[in-house]
């Protein structure tokens, strides 16, 4: 027992701010949510504080970052929404239109590749790119970083935050700060999970068991946020003259052709409509396609296969993706 | 066709020997406890007196010596009733508790806690701490320095695993960091509580794995050591100074160690013992000792000639020849155009006897060999489809996922037939039908539904077509196709406490399954027909032994066949019904203590 004891001295010696150099990426800490993680990857050079996410949240809301000042990210990621918007692809600035769905923004802190393609790793590569995108915000990295420098109150935050002025480099690091904050949890699923009886009614049950086994939905829907980060191709939008090619654009390999980012399905009701293109509008159309087996191709995912759900299961399969939505919160 | 020499043992001992390799420092092994009942789910208590573990006659969590006194079981802390039993545990760091895993007699495990004390310990004084049926398994690592708090590693019946400190006092469960559906070998806390050490995936699609060192209240991670090497089953030392763990950085498999300060490397790792094939640390003890299992023994191919005529063997079984580096071989399955066996084999060291083990497929004319790429992390049963294109496996896959699963050799795909939506790893037996276009399974029992024997389209067109019910409350063990198709042999036992096997044959048409053998005990571990679609061969295995069997398919005539009487589960004949095949062997396991010069004095 000596030896334990005389280690435990010497760490109480040591100052408080030395236990917590050890760890760069170290921030103030998530306000917990029931159902999700303690551990949020951040990166060490971005630690998370309550004046980057502040930072953030501005340039989140702020339609300066858009060719004509019309767009925000919040025009397309709308906080009422899960950070989604009701369009079936996301449209730009002078009404300019995407081929993929606005994708929703809740518990992206805990995501492992970004964007539909998962082309980028971390989100401070992702997050200044749809400002750059023709498509969406239309401004010149120097334009988007002059409009922020030219701010005052800006100028000042980005000092106190960053110890510098504003760059593409510390915009980035704001916006995914507060975008990292954006999460959903505490749902009567969580509750279940949690082990409370009661949380989830009957046919709530009775879809999450057809969820887990006859529909196979936990294949890739897996996990405290209902995704497994993995590509899968589910044949939406397959056949189509202009063919998205997902994944494979991004690998190169056969394998990911026509493969999609499985999304979370978290806060699932009512943020519609639904997958890489938007194509259904409804939960109950999800169901339905994947009832049927996705549409066949020759990258149809190996898990995809018809299912054979009764009317009665999918009607409880809708009920269970219901009990998904739960507390969306944002900041420190 | 199989190529057998006298030679094949010594070779195939030869390649299961690894290289020795000396450790860097002086250090001395003891054994602490060999021989029956041995087993590896416990861990020792911080004076090193005691050594927690599952009796196995009774499923109850006790208390034996470990310092050199009485071998015998001295303190029972659990009783176990039907169903129940004791697996995982560990000691608090006073020594005055112990956490275990507990499988209760709602079909889950919960986390239980019971006084260490073999003086005073009792079924009296064990509480549960921890019961939720979502988390179906629950394997406590370490207790906090404090005694506040379990660390504890969850699998959750979404298939994901995840860690988590549960509250020694409440049972509050804080979630750390989920890990979708690889799950950390072994797991352990720093002495001060502020670090878990984990084992996990270099890479999701890999074998290799890494130490992971993650802050306590989740603010940060990052790899231990750097990767090129298989990291696993980290111990940290009670004066927090060191991790043990498993490596086999220098090529060799033993236990390695690495010097920790402030969460940081301080100097490079050291192999701190000889060559440790199978081996998987199961604690520290506060004089610097590590205890640790080791698995002994290996598992061959054996090849039985087979006089069809007769109806009977035609030799005694003989090792076949091993070229694949490869040791712990079973389930031997002959190509449909004898070309080729298939069968399990282990790569890497231990994993509490699951994953890590490979489909080989190895020529009978040259040897070669290649893995299958199955992404199984179990395999109990397999065979190749008619056309030796495919292979249907039951098991469990990297999803965590049990089920039968079909595996295309061509594309490397493998889905899922159908799932069993449970804990068993086992699968679901199953067999290709005659064309080679369906399967053959028996759906178990769901919502109400009692258990059938259907023929299900391996294409996405048409439905399930029922072949015959299986009794309610059945677990299926086996399943054979007869030569001609026309018939399947299935097996199933009934019963938790005393179970009893069946096997029934069916016409593949449909119609009841007619039972032709009743065994008691339920330990039928075999089913194949024999050439000519006359007769079954049936294993069974008891605690005398392995024993074959060829029977009628009446039922009216049966007779024993020499074999090994360490054969293992599974048996095969060749296509041209020449030989038989299966595997042999038995593996041992023992518990020992690694005391090193350098671990710092009691």
């Amino acid at each position: 027992m000596q030896r334990p004891l005389r280690r435990k001295a010497l760490l109480a010696a040591l100052p408080a701010a030395t236990l917590l150099a050890g760890s760069p990426c170290q921030g103030q800490p998530l306000e917990p949510l029931l159902g999700l993680d303690a551990y949020m990857a951040v990166p060490p050079e971005n630690p998370l504080g309550k004046e980057r996410v502040a930072l953030g949240r501005r340039l989140f809301f702020d339609e300066r970052l858009s060719a004509d000042r019309s767009l925000s990210c919040a025009t397309c990621h709308e906080p009422e929404r899960a950070f989604t918007d009701s369009r079936p692809v996301a449209v730009g600035v002078f009404g300019r239109k995407g081929a993929r769905r606005v994708p929703k923004l809740v518990n992206r802190g805990f995501g492992t590749s970004f964007f539909w393609d998962g082309r980028d790793e971390t989100l401070e590569e992702q997050v200044f790119k749809p400002i750059l995108n023709p498509l969406e915000m239309a401004l010149t990295e120097d334009a988007a970083v002059e409009r922020v420098r030219s701010d005052p109150g800006y100028a000042r935050a980005f000092r106190s935050a960053f110890g510098s002025e504003p760059d593409r480099r510390t915009i980035a690091f704001a916006l995914a700060s507060f975008v990292r904050t954006i999460r959903s949890g505490s749902s009567p699923y969580d509750r279940h999970m949690a082990g409370q009886a009661g949380a989830l009614a009957p046919r709530q049950r009775s879809g999450l068991r057809i969820f887990r086994g006859k529909a196979n939905c936990g294949a890739c829907h897996v996990g405290p946020n209902l995704t497994d980060e993995g590509f899968h191709n589910t044949g939406v939008g397959w056949g189509e003259a202009e063919a998205d090619e997902g994944r494979y654009a991004v690998t190169g390999r056969a394998a990911d052709r026509g493969a999609f980012k499985t999304p979370t399905l978290r806060e699932a009701a009512g943020t519609g409509p639904y997958m890489h293109d938007g194509s259904l509008a409804t939960l109950s159309e999800v169901v339905d396609f994947y009832d049927e087996g996705g549409r066949p191709n020759p990258y149809l995912d190996p898990e995809i296969a018809p299912l054979g759900l009764t009317d009665a299961e999918k009607a409880d399969l809708l009920e269970f993706l219901r009990s998904l939505s739960g507390r969306v919160a944002t900041g420190l | 066709m199989l190529r057998l020499s006298a030679r094949s043992a010594a070779l195939a001992l030869a390649l299961c020997v690894a290289t020795p390799v000396r450790p860097d420092t002086a250090a001395t092994v003891r054994r602490i406890w060999h021989g029956q009942g041995v087993n590896l789910w416990g861990a020792p208590s911080p004076d090193g007196r005691w050594l927690s573990f599952v009796d196995a006659a009774t499923g109850d969590l006790a208390l034996r010596r470990a310092d050199g006194g009485s071998p015998a079981p001295v303190a029972r802390l659990t009783a176990a009733g039907a169903g129940e039993f004791g697996y995982f545990s560990v000691f608090d760091r006073a020594g005055e508790r112990v956490a275990f895993a507990w499988f209760n007699s709602a079909g889950h495990y919960d986390l239980r806690i019971a006084p260490a004390d073999p003086e005073a310990a009792g079924p009296a004084l064990t509480s549960v701490l921890f019961s939720n049926p979502e988390v179906r398994f629950v394997q406590p690592c370490a207790w906090s320095a404090d005694g506040g708090s379990v660390l504890a590693l969850f699998f959750r019946e979404d298939n994901s695993s995840q860690i988590a400190l549960v509250d020694a006092e409440t049972g509050a469960v804080t979630p750390l960091r989920s890990l979708h559906w690889i799950y950390p070998k072994r797991m352990d806390l720093s002495p001060d509580g502020r670090f878990v050490v984990y084992d996990n995936l270099s890479a999701p699609d890999g074998a290799e794995r890494d130490l992971y060192l993650l802050r306590a209240d989740g603010s940060d991670e990052r790899r231990l050591l750097a990767g090129g090497a298989n990291d696993e089953s980290p111990v940290w030392s009670h004066d927090g100074g060191t991790i043990w763990f498993v490596s086999d950085r220098d090529g060799s498999p033993g236990i390695w160690s690495v010097e920790i300060r402030e969460g940081e490397v301080t100097a490079p790792p050291r192999r701190r013992s000889t060559s440790l094939p199978r081996v998987l640390l199961m604690g520290a003890t506060r004089a610097g000792g590590v205890f640790f299992g080791k698995r002994a023994g290996t598992s061959r191919l054996y090849a039985q000639g087979w006089d069809p005529a007769a109806g009977w063997p035609s030799s005694g079984p003989e090792p076949m020849e091993a070229e694949a580096p490869v040791s712990d071989r079973s389930l031997p399955v002959f190509s449909p155009d004898g070309e080729f066996l298939a069968f399990l084999a282990r790569v890497g060291t231990e994993n509490q006897g699951r994953g890590h083990r490979s489909i080989v497929l190895q020529s009978l004319r040259n040897g070669a060999s290649a893995a299958i790429q199955a992404r199984l992390t179990f395999v109990r049963a397999m065979q190749f489809s008619p056309d030796g294109r495919s292979l249907l496996l039951a098991g469990s896959d990297r999803r965590g996922r049990a089920g039968l699963f079909l595996h295309d050799r061509r594309t490397e795909r493998t889905r899922p037939v159908a799932l069993a939506g449970g804990p068993d790893v086992e699968g679901i037996p199953g067999i290709f039908g005659r064309s080679g276009r369906s399967a053959i399974l028996v759906l178990p029992d769901s919502d109400g539904m009692a258990p059938s024997l259907v023929e299900r389209p391996l294409s996405a067109d048409g439905s399930d077509r029922r072949i015959a019910p299986i009794p309610a409350g059945t677990r299926t063990l086996a399943l054979a196709a007869s030569p001609d198709g026309g018939r399947v042999a299935v097996a199933w036992s009934r019963g938790e406490t005393a179970p009893r096997a069946t096997v029934a044959v069916v016409d593949s048409d449909g119609g009841p399954a007619e039972p032709i053998l009743e065994l008691p005990g339920g330990a039928l571990d075999a089913l194949a027909w024999a050439p000519g679609g006359s007769r079954l061969l049936v294993g069974t295995e008891s605690k005398d032994g392995a024993r074959l069997w060829l029977i009628s398919a009446s039922g009216e005539t049966m007779r024993e066949i020499p074999s090994r009487q360490d054969r293992l589960p599974g048996i095969g004949f060749s296509p041209d019904g020449k030989w038989l095949a299966y595997a042999a062997g038995r593996t041992r396991q023992e518990v020992w203590v690694l005391e090193s010069d350098a671990a710092p004095a009691p």
